[in-house]
Order: C-alpha cells, then sequence, then structure tokens
C-alpha cells in the first residue's frame, strides 16, 4: 500500500518522487525530516500530500519570532463555568505536524519543539502526555534567509533523521508545472487517503523488520568514519549518525519493494542523513565548499562490500 | 629467496661503495647529554658542532618546518629532537640557548635584561591588578627600541618577554599569545641572523650533507623571510673512479642470478597475474553465484569497455553499461539480482543458484554469438 501512496504523491507532485521517498521511509524509520529549500518549490505540498495519502491527522504551524512554547504544546486554561483548569492541547498533538518556516521561530520554541520530537511526549505543567504514534514532524526552512531568522544550533539539526533538499524543478518539469497548476492544487484538495493509521504503523513495523546483511553494517561504519576522518571536515558523523543511516536504509529498501538493504539504498540516504550532520572547518566553509560534496565524495571512494 | 638475492645484490654495492661512506655512529645529542655537570641549569653547552654530524638531514629538515609552522614554543618544544636540535643550532649561532628561559625563574629572568628603562615597565606593569592593553603595546614598543638599537642583548630582549608573557598569563589576559608569537619570531630572527654572518651556513653544512635538502630549507626559509642566503655546501658525495662496463657487468650478472634462483616464484607471479583474465577457479572457495556473477562483471568489462569501480554499486554498474552490451543486458541484470538476493537477502536456495547459472551460460552464449 505504501508503494500506492508514493506512486499517487508523485503522479500529483511534479519531479518529487526522491523527495516523497524520503518523507515517507523517515515516517517509517520513525524519524523527523527537514525539507530545506527556496520559497516555492513545492515543499509545503509535499508535506500535505503525504498526509492527505496516509489517512493521518495532520496539522500546520506557521512559525513567527513572537510564538511562544504553549503555542505548540498547549496548556491549561480556565473554564469560568465549571471553576476548573482544562487542557487545551496545542497543534503538536497530531500524527503529522508541518512546521513551516523552522527557523523563524525564537530558541525557545524550538527546542521546545524538539524535545518534544525526541523524548515523543508532551509536559504540561508537570503532566506527561504522550503524542500519539506513529508523530513525525516535516519541518520546513529557507536556506538563504538570513535576516529575522534563528538558525537551528548543530545539536538540535541531529534530531532531524533526514534533511531533504528540494531544488528547482528542471525545464520540462517546470513546464509541466505550469500547465497543471490548477489541476494540481484541485488534487491535493480531493485527496482521498489510501492507507489509514493502523496500515501506517503495520509499514513502520514491517519496515523495521528489513534484513541489513553484516557487510552493509561495515559499509556504513566506514562512511561515518570517512566523514570524521575528511580533511576538510571539523565534526563527523557520530553512531547516532549510523543508526540513523541504517535505520532510513532499511525503510527507503522496503518503500523499493525489498525485504533486505543492498548498498545502493545506504547510498541514497546517506547525503540526507550526514550533509546535517557534518560541519566543515572554517577554511572549507569560506571556499564554499558543502557537505553534501563531502558526502559524495566520501561515497565515491568507500569501496561497496566484496566479493 | 628473492629478499636474500637482493640483499646480496645490496651488500655488493655496499661494499664497492664501502671507503665513502661516514663510519660516525653514535648519537651525538646523547654524548652531549652525558657532558651535562650536575647542579649547574641545565642548558646545553655545545660547543662542538662536528658531535651533531650523524643527525640525518631529514631529521634537520623537520627541525625548520616545525619553526616554520609552528606559534607556539609548546609546539616546538613538544618535539623533543627538533627542540634539542634547534637548541644547538642557536647556541652555535647566537651564543645562547634561547628557548630554554621557561626553566628559569622569574628573579633570574630580571637578572638577565641589561636595559633598566624595559626593568623598570616591567616591575611597573607587574604591580598592576589590571593591565591595560597600552601598557603591554608601550612595554613591546620600548624592547623592540631598545632591541633594533641594540642597548639589549638578543637574551635580555628573549628574557623580557618571557617575563612579559608571565605576566599577562597570571592575569589571564588575551595578550600573551602575542608575546608568544614574538619569541618565536625572535628565534627565527635569530637564525637569519646567524645564517647572514655565515654561521647558520657552516652548520647546516655540516650537519647537512645532501646539496637537495639544504636547498629545500633554503626555499621554505626564503617564502617566510625573503633573506636567507645559503650557499652550495662544499661536501661532496663522490664514487671511486670505476669503469662504466665493469658496473653495467655487475649489474647485469646481480640480475640474471636474482632471475635464475627464483624462477618458480617468477613463474607464479606471471601466473597469477595472467589469472585475472578470466575463469572461475579464482573464486574457489566462494559460493556458486558468486562466481557466476564476478566471472560475469569481467566479461561485461572486456564488452563495454567500462571498469567496475570498487565503490560503483552492482546497480549502478549495470545503470552505466546497459546500453553498450546490447542483449547481454538481460542475463546479465538476471546475475545481478541474483547476486543481491544472495548476498544481501542470504537466499542461497536451489532455485537462485539455477537461475542464476541460466543467466550465466545466456551470456556466455550470447557473447560467442556477438563475437563471432
Amino acid at each position: 500500500m505504501i508503494l500506492k501512496v508514493v506512486e499517487k504523491a508523485s503522479n500529483i507532485l511534479v519531479e518529487r518522487s526522491t523527495e516523497i521517498k524520503l518523507v515517507l521511509s523517515s515516517l517509517l524509520a520513525r524519524g523527523h525530516v527537514l525539507l530545506e529549500g527556496v520559497p516555492g518549490v513545492a515543499k509545503t505540498y509535499t508535506a500535505k500530500t503525504i498526509a492527505l495519502l496516509l489517512g493521518l491527522t495532520f496539522k500546520r504551524i506557521q512559525m513567527t519570532p513572537d510564538l511562544l512554547p504553549s503555542d505548540i504544546t498547549g496548556g491549561f486554561i480556565f473554564d469560568q463555568r465549571t471553576g476548573e483548569f482544562k487542557l487545551r492541547k496545542g497543534p503538536i498533538f497530531t500524527n503529522i505536524l508541518l512546521v513551516d518556516e523552522i527557523n523563524r521561530a525564537s530558541p525557545r520554541t524550538q527546542s521546545a519543539l524538539l524535545e518534544a520530537m525526541q523524548e515523543k511526549q508532551v509536559t504540561i505543567e508537570g503532566v506527561t502526555m504522550p503524542l500519539e504514534e506513529p508523530f513525525m514532524v516535516i519541518a520546513t526552512q529557507n536556506p538563504i534567509e538570513f535576516e529575522g531568522v534563528f538558525p537551528l544550533p548543530e545539536a538540535q539539526l541531529d534530531r532531524f533523521l533526514a534533511k531533504i533538499p528540494v531544488d528547482y524543478p528542471s525545464t520540462i518539469g517546470f513546464m509541466e508545472i505550469l500547465k497543471r497548476a490548477d489541476e494540481i492544487e484541485e488534487a491535493i484538495l480531493n485527496l482521498n487517503p489510501v492507507m489509514n493509521r493502523e496500515d501506517v504503523l503495520n509499514a513502520i513495523r514491517e519496515a523495521s523488520m528489513v534484513r541489513v546483511d553484516d557487510s552493509i553494517y561495515e559499509y556504513i561504519v566506514r562512511i561515518v568514519e570517512e566523514s570524521r576522518r575528511h580533511p576538510a571536515v571539523k565534526l563527523g558523523g557520530s553512531p547516532r549518525a549510523g543508526i540513523a543511516m541504517v535505520r532510513l536504509a532499511k525503510a527507503w529498501a522496503y518503500i523499493s519493494n525489498r525485504g533486505y538493504v543492498i548498498p545502493d539504498d545506504v547510498k541514497a540516504v546517506a547525503i540526507p542523513v550526514l550533509a546535517h550532520r557534518i560541519i566543515l572547518r572554517p577554511e572549507y566553509e569560506v571556499e564554499e565548499v558543502k557537505p553534501e560534496t563531502i558526502v559524495k565524495e566520501i561515497l565515491s571512494r568507500v569501496p561497496i562490500p566484496r566479493p | 629467496m628473492l629478499w636474500v638475492s637482493a640483499l646480496g645484490l645490496v651488500f655488493l654495492l655496499l661494499l664497492t661503495l664501502a671507503p665513502v661512506i661516514s663510519s660516525s655512529q653514535t648519537d651525538p645529542l646523547k654524548v652531549l647529554e652525558s657532558r651535562h655537570t650536575p647542579g649547574f641549569p641545565k642548558v646545553l653547552n655545545i660547543t662542538d658542532i662536528g658531535n651533531l654530524l650523524s643527525v640525518s638531514s631529514p631529521e634537520i629538515r623537520r627541525v625548520f618546518e616545525k619553526l616554520l609552522e609552528c606559534n607556539t614554543l609548546e609546539c616546538i618544544e613538544g618535539d623533543e629532537l627538533s627542540a634539542r636540535i634547534l637548541k644547538a643550532i642557536l647556541y652555535n649561532s647566537t651564543g645562547f640557548d634561547l628557548i630554554g628561559l621557561s626553566n628559569l625563574s622569574d628573579r633570574e629572568l630580571l637578572n638577565m635584561i641589561n636595559d633598566p628603562n624595559v626593568v623598570e615597565l616591567i616591575e611597573a606593569l607587574n604591580k598592576k591588578s589590571f593591565i591595560n592593553p597600552s601598557d603591554v603595546d608601550k612595554l613591546i614598543s620600548t624592547l623592540e627600541n631598545a632591541r633594533s638599537e641594540g642597548s639589549i642583548s638578543p637574551q635580555a630582549y628573549m628574557a623580557a618577554l618571557e617575563l612579559l608573557k608571565r605576566i599577562l598569563e597570571k592575569r589571564g589576559n588575551s595578550q600573551s599569545s602575542t608575546i608568544e608569537r614574538k619569541q618565536i619570531e625572535a628565534i627565527r630572527d635569530a637564525l637569519i641572523e646567524a645564517s647572514r654572518k655565515g654561521l647558520l651556513l657552516e652548520l647546516i653544512e655540516k650537519l647537512g650533507k645532501l646539496y637537495g635538502e639544504s636547498q629545500r630549507w633554503s626555499q621554505s626559509f626564503n617564502s617566510q623571510r625573503g633573506s636567507l642566503e645559503i650557499r652550495r655546501p662544499q661536501v661532496k658525495f663522490e664514487l671511486p673512479s670505476m669503469s662504466f662496463d665493469i658496473v653495467i657487468l655487475i649489474l647485469l650478472a646481480s640480475l640474471a642470478t636474482i632471475a635464475l634462483l627464483n624462477a618458480k616464484k617468477l613463474e607464479t607471479l606471471l601466473n597469477n597475474a595472467t589469472k585475472r583474465s578470466g575463469g572461475l577457479e579464482e573464486f574457489s572457495n566462494e559460493h556458486l553465484i558468486l562466481k557466476l556473477y564476478w566471472n560475469s562483471v569481467r566479461i561485461i568489462e572486456k564488452v563495454s569497455g567500462i571498469r567496475m569501480d570498487i565503490s560503483t554499486t552492482h546497480r549502478e554498474y549495470l545503470a552505466k553499461v546497459k546500453d553498450y552490451i546490447g542483449a547481454l543486458v538481460k542475463p546479465f541484470k538476471g546475475l545481478t539480482l541474483s547476486y543481491e538476493l544472495y548476498r544481501y537477502a542470504g537466499i542461497s536456495g536451489e532455485v537462485v543458484v539455477e537461475e542464476a547459472l541460466k543467466y550465466y551460460n545466456d551470456l556466455e552464449r550470447l557473447r560467442r554469438l556477438k563475437n563471432s
């Protein structure tokens, strides 16, 4: 069924099949994703389409500097009729939460959200409430804005299983978008779910059972270790990055209709998993070297398992 | 056997060259240290540079490289051998152990400073609980003036810098790193000054026996300062007079002996080299599917002319070659999938093996057809 979701979403969103597969894989790997791209490249549409097709509850928060943690988590409000405090749940109580422009929120609000992402539970005035499974945050951020934004610190970026770059479409793709713009909008409005919550939970269970050969674990370890040894890198991938790569590779294999991971799966998820966890040395940053380039370079020389 | 023969050849050559090879063998630095008298300050009193003759040229080069790359004294002193050689060079070129000051007390350092103005400024600075950056700048400029006028000796200048650094470090003042850089600069300057006087050159000539090495030091120093002049060393490595024909004959005879003694080994090496061109025997201990797949890769490499890199995945390789191998695509794709099933899914049942064999036979048949 998950393949059907990929197919349907790819039909609606032009040239977004890789992003769709990565977002779905992250959901199956029980992680959160950060979509990074300039405005107008269908980041929000991607998140919305997936949520609707999966038949999960979906909420959206537009981050602003004056947003408070309680605007996300909710809080207790006084009910004058009953004379009691009642819990008013915030938008975080959902299955898929789209956080638009996460870097516009203040660090305090960001950390409240990121804490909930990590713990998968929310504590409001001493009362801890678990978030319903599956719970996934799809955050978006614009990489070119520097004013009025609070860039996410490295430790908080690490909480995202994957950072997915959303690029401009190709010329042909762009033409197709222009031709089908109204049709796409309407299609999203009239989307019917292909799955339900139970199906998604089953898919998550099945994805976790995908086979990973020892040689694949070794391959992942070598890639992560190389990211630490690279001369351009100040801080490379941690064991957590390795775990994330295994999980996402398993989910990617599952979405590709396979019960086992192959080196191609690892290569497909390496950049989304590693690039945002790599901190470059200043001299390379000045030269505008991108972490994505470093990961590509590592993948081009780490040998695949043999024979 | 190959090694024994090679050693024999080397031995033969050494015998020929024996008269020109230096016989100095003992570690001169150890000899120098053993001369240290207990109770006296531990400053290396190196007066005979001839004792350093057996220090190899790469070690000397390391000292110079260290000096160029280090921004702190700790960095230089961290490398014990470099520090010791540097001390020796400094002693011989400037007459003083400039970098051993860190072992002296504040009072000893103050006594070394022969300029009363500088002493006064340092003492005034030491009394302050908060040090203004302008006070430090003032002291530094006084020191620099005294140095350029020659009213302060190199060792007094270094002692003043060391004292100033200590005062600043005690107060957590970040300017202490600037002072340390000045100390390094002073060491470099001392060496360059020594080089101008020809003292350093004399030392290098005696230490670095190879012309090429000293030229490289010269280049690295010139890139920093642009003023160091190092002349061509006079110590030359000369072969005894020997007829060229005899040398050629010795070499040919040695090669023939090696070849005769290792005929069997050479044969094995040649066989191994030619084996790579094909055949299932190479994977004799591996599963049949692995043998079939890797043999098919070799066939495809030959047909397409595209090699499979170590980092290329099986599917990536299939995608790369598919447009160049015509009808071979289908069996090669089948073999790739069979390989993945066996290798990564752990499936090695009869069906998979049979299928892989079928694909391999198809591949061989189609290749023969293509060739004919």
